[in-house]
């Protein structure tokens, strides 16, 4: 099935993947990812048993993700929480 | 903090071994850590003490002056997480690992209600996942980070966790300093939290009590490493958080020779996906003399320090490296200096046994027996110390603007007893924080140098 999930980080040649709404972890291959995937790059998985079968990265979800947490930090250094 | 429970204020050497050992089972204090393990029925711990010269906190010494620092590297799988008690009550955490790694209950387990600071030193899930879980749980009254934002959901959360506790949010760079009780966390970097890796841009901390010093790397890589000596920051530690779990991109071999650890710690996972911690950083460490712990195989380490001498106490087996022994006989021994009160307190004899012998006479001695901390900008200090008798000293004190200047410190004979004592002001201007002050003392062709800390606030 197809899912949304971000990498996290790349360790050595391994990518962790933040997989779905609970951001279950999955570790692949770095290689497996497209080259234009850095940590922080949304994608779209499909994946069976926490095998990854296919990988795009959704620049479209990377952007909203950003401008959403961009939004919510710019709060938190204004203080407006408090 | 059951290391301070029974502490009182006793004579000499026994005073800076009794200190870290008040509250535990006497008779671990002394033995090896695979006999104490059989002869304290109720903990599988183990300890070891490690010994620099004691130095008085403050003048007059009194038992709080000299109450304990301890500083929790948390087994928390593959991740980090590091909890900090300071001698005055206050509490931190330094990143909180994965999401539900154990970190919130290591801290309920320890009695922490509250938490007076949260670092998270860059924002991948290994550090951060379980931060959610403190500021979702716990009174948090300030976090502090890089300013580096990611876009994964579990960074999304951590900052919701910082809205909803009502934290003030604070972003540090090098040079800047983070308060903690009457002791300072010091920032060596980032410089600048921009670009690609996040690993790089980790915040990483220096913690100074008195003569006991620590360095928490995070995940800065050898790079960031690199640009911390070239920018001249003091990175000398006692006890190093190895960066990135101890993996082979961090603790290259010219940092490490400036940082000269005495004791190591990586916090990593067993058995983990990326093989940390990397037998080339192992062989780092080992060939910069430094005892390796790891929460894969140690379990929860504490260490525990007066300000003076440290202990460890992993939850379970023995450090990499260096045998304590090894490490201890090149550390000077505690020399003979009674604080200003004295009660009597009954040392049992095992702790008698842990005096080590009378120091090598041959060699200048030179130890700082009192120095006032904290100071109140504009008010006076002093610092006294005991060498051989007629040595010539100097004294040089460090302020965020550079040495004082302040009359007073000027080079002085020690007296017949070999005492010397300087007294000066603390400008009114003084930025506060926890500043070094070096003392030498010259003699017959032979120089010796020691130095303590003080704070101002």
């Amino acid at each position: 099935m197809i899912k949304k999930a971000v990498i996290d980080r790349f360790e050595g040649d391994k990518a962790i993947l933040l997989v779905g709404d609970e951001q279950r972890q999955v570790v692949a291959s770095r290689a497996s990812l497209p080259r234009t995937a850095k940590e922080g790059s949304w994608l779209a998985v499909t994946i069976e048993d926490d095998v990854i079968l296919s990988v795009n990265v959704d620049e479209d979800e990377t952007n909203k993700a950003r401008q959403r947490i961009s939004d919510k930090l710019e709060r938190l250094r204004r203080g407006e929480h408090i | 903090m059951v290391l301070r429970k029974s502490m009182g204020t006793l004579t000499g050497i026994a005073l800076a071994c009794v200190l870290l050992l008040s509250g535990c089972n006497a008779s671990q204090a002394v033995t090896s850590p695979q006999a104490s393990s059989t002869s304290s029925p109720d903990t599988s711990q183990s300890s070891q003490t490690h010994s620099q010269p004691y130095t008085a906190a403050s003048s007059p010494a009194t038992a709080s002056d000299v109450a304990n620092l301890s500083v929790h590297f948390i087994d928390v799988g593959q991740g980090d997480s590091i909890l900090i008690i300071t001698p005055d009550g206050k509490s931190a955490v330094i990143d909180g690992g994965e999401a539900s790694s154990g970190a919130l209950q290591y801290l309920q387990s320890k009695g922490i209600k509250r938490l007076d600071l949260v670092v998270a030193t860059h924002p991948h899930s290994d550090h951060i996942g379980g931060l959610v879980q403190i500021l979702n749980s716990i009174p948090v009254a300030k976090v502090v980070t890089n300013g580096q934002p990611t876009t994964t959901l579990t960074y999304e959360h951590f900052l919701d966790g910082v809205t909803a506790a009502k934290a003030k949010y604070v972003e540090v760079k090098r040079g800047d300093t983070i308060p903690l009780g009457n002791l300072t966390l010091d920032v060596l970097s980032p410089v600048n939290a921009t670009g690609d890796d996040l690993n790089h841009n980790s915040v990483v901390l220096r913690l100074s009590y008195f003569q006991v010093t620590f360095l928490f790397m995070g995940d800065a890589d050898a790079a960031a490493e690199a640009d911390i000596l070239s920018a001249g920051m003091a990175v000398k530690a006692d006890i190093l958080k190895v960066g990135h779990h101890g993996s082979r991109y961090s603790s290259g071999p010219a940092f490490l020779a400036q940082v000269k650890p005495k004791v190591a710690i990586y916090s990593a996972g067993l058995s983990n996906d990326y093989g940390h911690p990397h037998a080339e950083t192992l062989a780092a460490l080992a060939a910069v003399g430094a005892q390796v712990y790891g929460t894969d195989t140690n379990g929860t380490v504490v260490v525990t320090t007066n300000g003076s001498s440290y202990q460890m106490s992993p939850l379970k087996g023995q450090p990499r490296g260096p045998p304590a022994a090894a490490t201890s006989s090149t550390l000077p021994l505690l020399p003979t200096v009674p604080p200003a009160t004295t009660t009597a307190t009954p040392a049992t004899p095992s702790l008698t046994a842990t005096t080590p012998p009378s120091s090598t006479p041959a060699a200048l001695s030179l130890e700082i027996t009192s120095v006032t901390s904290p100071v109140r900008p504009g008010a006076n200090a002093t610092l006294t110390a005991k060498t051989a008798p007629g040595a010539s000293c100097s004294i040089k004190v460090y302020y965020k603007s550079g040495p004082s200047t302040a009359q007073g410190l000027t080079t002085k004979t020690a007296d017949s007893s070999g005492i010397v004592s300087w007294a000066w002001k603390v400008g009114t201007n003084t930025t506060p924080g926890s500043w070094r002050i070096v003392v030498t003392a010259s003699k017959d062709g032979q120089t010796i140098t020691k130095e303590t800390y003080f704070t101002v606030s």
